[in-house]
């Protein structure tokens, strides 16, 4: 039925449950499971009003913060790949604006749907980052599946 | 070295903003809006006006021209530090510009208007002057459409001219004014900074939370808001969920006080220099601290001069924090970092610039000889030459009720003070400067005249009237003029780093707060207004300022 499914996951526990469906339809149908992850653009925000730093100190806390979402998404990735063994992967990585490197991505790689997590009433620990509907629906390249 | 060729934002903003500066300075220069300046009280700031709307237009122009002879070309350092930085820079100067001299003084009459509707002035309520209305501005701008894509560049200098304000700052001190609050300031801030990390410590292990979240927290908390985040968050291996609470509840805690501790400050009656020491203490982040201290008083920069001096302090804590942190994380972690990556890299290195304008100035270096006693006599139009609006509320009431006793010569210096809400000569004769300040000399001898008789008891004027009449004569005694250049350039770079430092406040980063950090960040950061509001209320004496 598919030939690649597209997987949107951060390991939150909403996104776990888009884990399993992703799972369960590429093992049925043999489809390339290809999962993203994407480092929030809305980081660039983060250091706020800080105005008293030198450039070199800001320059640490974002490469800081690089590695410590790369060894996030290393984690996921390891996780990942012990849950979906025997199933044709590809980890993809991207920065920037959810909505718009999802398209991209899903865009690139031939998707034939983009499977990700429902909304949670109560937000998973980390990072708050909710996408807009409004922004995501017009640039999907294919169908997209919440699982719920 | 040029970077690879990255598309430049298109010339039109750039070009429009020029072309409104242009007119609008051809339509003050023609007096049209003249009328309309008077009924703002903005009339005073016509010269002002032209120079800065002509010079920013020639600016916006000549730039525009060579953007459009280097667009499709690959960008070197000059397109990128100044070509590409120009259309931002003029972004916030009309921003500025348009707040100061349009919405500050549009926000204060409706708010007299809603007098009869509120039952009280909401924009002193909420402080709502140049400062916050700046911050306000940028943050709006920045979380409905964005900073623009042209302006993106240019917005990115507000941080160092914010620290070229404070910079200049520094040639506002004496040695015997940095040596009374400096006292006060290393043991208040020492105690509040040191209290505070081992508070929010202290918090952590009693909430069993991870260390390197009650690190970084502490951090925040304790000394300078994000920045101190900023700088910590790496050297105790902060994961990336608790720097986003930490962040999220700094800012908005930070923002909070802004507003809440200027309207405090004037509900107790504390004066410049508790107030000044309580702001320095109790906020957060250093900019918020500046825009708190000229919300309380925007009129001369006592309580800003006192803010700031507890805010360097603060500031010079930072590197301390980050190696007490270094040691006490890396103890149990084993990790190891130099002493330049912990202390050298987080040195704020404006303070210098600070410290070399204060020295400048101490040996005399802005204040020429020929000015008596160091000071001369400043008439010109500035709102730091203006009198309180408390002040001008008793003298109008003074004058409604009638001064018995008054001469011709002390009735006019004293109606015209009222009218002008400082010494100055008339408004029609300002480009002719011999008969403005002749002028302004008669009403300053009208207003000596009427404080002298009143001492010798010929006439009987309230306290709070010679009060004002005596701030009113003080506010045109000036230390030097190149002293007074080098404020109303740090009084515009302030209002310009903040509106560019509130585009840095975004919806998404404010809503990171949350989990055990906002609790603890509460916790400790209410803890620290309080205890410090009570220190400076029963501790700290007015210490006097020139």
């Amino acid at each position: 039925m598919f030939k690649r499914i597209l997987l949107a996951t951060h390991g939150t526990p909403g996104a776990r449950k888009a884990e399993t469906l992703a799972e369960n339809w590429a093992r049925q149908s043999g489809a390339e499971l290809a999962v993203i992850s994407i480092f929030n653009d809305d980081w660039k925000h983060m250091t706020g009003d800080d105005w008293l730093n030198t450039s070199t100190a800001r320059m640490q806390f974002a490469s800081y913060v690089e590695d410590q979402v790369n060894s996030e998404m290393d984690a996921l990735e390891q996780r990942l790949r012990e849950q979906f063994d025997g199933l044709e992967l590809r980890f993809l990585r991207r920065s920037g604006v959810i909505e718009n490197q999802l398209c991209k991505a899903a865009e690139e790689i031939g998707a034939d749907i983009v499977v990700m997590g429902a909304y949670q009433k109560k937000q998973a620990p980390g990072f708050k980052a909710r996408f807009e509907n409004r922004q995501l629906h017009p640039q999907l390249p294919c169908p997209l599946l919440v699982a719920p | 070295m040029a970077n690879s060729d990255v598309g430049r934002p298109s010339n039109s903003p750039l070009i429009i903003i020029s072309g409104l500066l242009l007119v609008f300075g051809v339509l003050v220069v023609s007096g049209v809006l003249t009328p309309m300046f008077k009924s703002l009280h903005t009339h005073k700031q016509i010269d002002l006006m032209e120079a800065l709307t002509f010079i920013g237009a020639g600016i916006g122009f000549v730039t525009a021209v060579l953007r459009m002879g280097r667009m499709n070309k690959p960008m070197g350092k000059f397109d990128i530090f100044v070509l590409e930085t120009i259309p931002g820079i003029l972004f916030i100067m009309v921003l500025a510009m348009a707040i100061r001299w349009f919405l500050e003084p549009v926000v204060v009459i409706m708010s007299k208007q809603l007098v009869p509707v509120l039952g009280f002035k909401i924009h002193k309520v909420l402080n709502l002057n140049y400062v916050v209305l700046g911050i306000l501005v940028g943050i709006v701008i920045t979380n409905s459409w964005g900073i623009p894509k042209f302006a993106a560049s240019g917005v990115k200098t507000a941080r160092f001219v914010l620290k070229m304000g404070v910079i200049l700052l520094g040639a506002r001190y004496s040695f015997a004014e940095l040596a009374k609050l400096g006292m006060v300031s290393v043991w208040m801030i020492g105690f509040f900074v040191l209290g505070t990390v081992f508070f929010v410590l202290f918090l952590g292990n009693l909430f069993k939370q991870p260390k390197s979240m009650t690190g970084v927290l502490s951090a925040g908390m304790g000394v300078c808001g994000v920045s101190a985040t900023v700088a910590c968050a790496p050297v105790v291996r902060a994961r990336c969920s608790e720097m986003a609470y930490t962040i999220g509840t700094i800012l908005g805690f930070g923002i909070l006080c802004m507003f809440a501790f200027p309207t405090i400050g004037k509900i107790v009656g504390m004066n410049p220099t508790q107030f000044g020491a309580w702001a320095g203490t109790g906020i957060l982040n250093s900019a918020q601290v500046a825009a708190a201290c000229l919300a309380f008083n925007a009129v001369d920069i006592k309580t800003l001069k006192v803010g700031e001096i507890f805010n360097i302090t603060r500031v010079l804590f930072l590197p301390v924090i980050v190696l007490v942190l270094a040691s006490w994380y890396g103890k149990q972690s084993g990790q190891k970092l130099s002493f330049k990556e912990v202390v050298i890299d987080k040195f704020p290195i404006f303070i210098l610039g600070f410290l070399l304008l204060f020295l400048m100035s101490s040996f005399g270096l802005f204040s020429p000889p020929g000015h008596y006693k160091g000071k001369y006599l400043d008439f010109s139009y500035n709102q730091r030459t203006e009198i309180t609006p408390e002040e001008l509320t008793v003298l109008h009431n003074a004058q409604s009720a009638g001064i018995v006793g008054l001469n011709a010569e002390e009735k006019a210096a004293f109606d015209d003070l009222v009218h002008q809400r400082q010494i100055a000569g008339n408004f029609a004769e300002r480009d002719n400067k011999a008969a403005f300040d002749t002028t302004a000399r008669k009403h300053m001898a009208g207003l000596e005249s009427i404080l002298a008789r009143a001492k010798g008891k010929e006439i009987v004027i309230a306290s709070e009237v010679k009060s004002a009449i005596k701030h009113a004569v003080k506010q045109v005694h000036k230390k030097s003029k190149t002293i007074v250049t080098l404020t109303d350039a740090m009084i515009w770079f302030f209002a310009y780093g903040l509106i560019g430092l509130g585009m840095q406040i975004t919806r998404k980063s404010l809503a990171q707060a949350g989990g055990w950090p906002l609790v603890m960040g509460a916790i400790s950061g209410i803890t620290k207004a309080t205890l410090s509001f009570i220190v400076v209320m029963y501790f700290v004496k007015d210490v006097v300022l020139k």
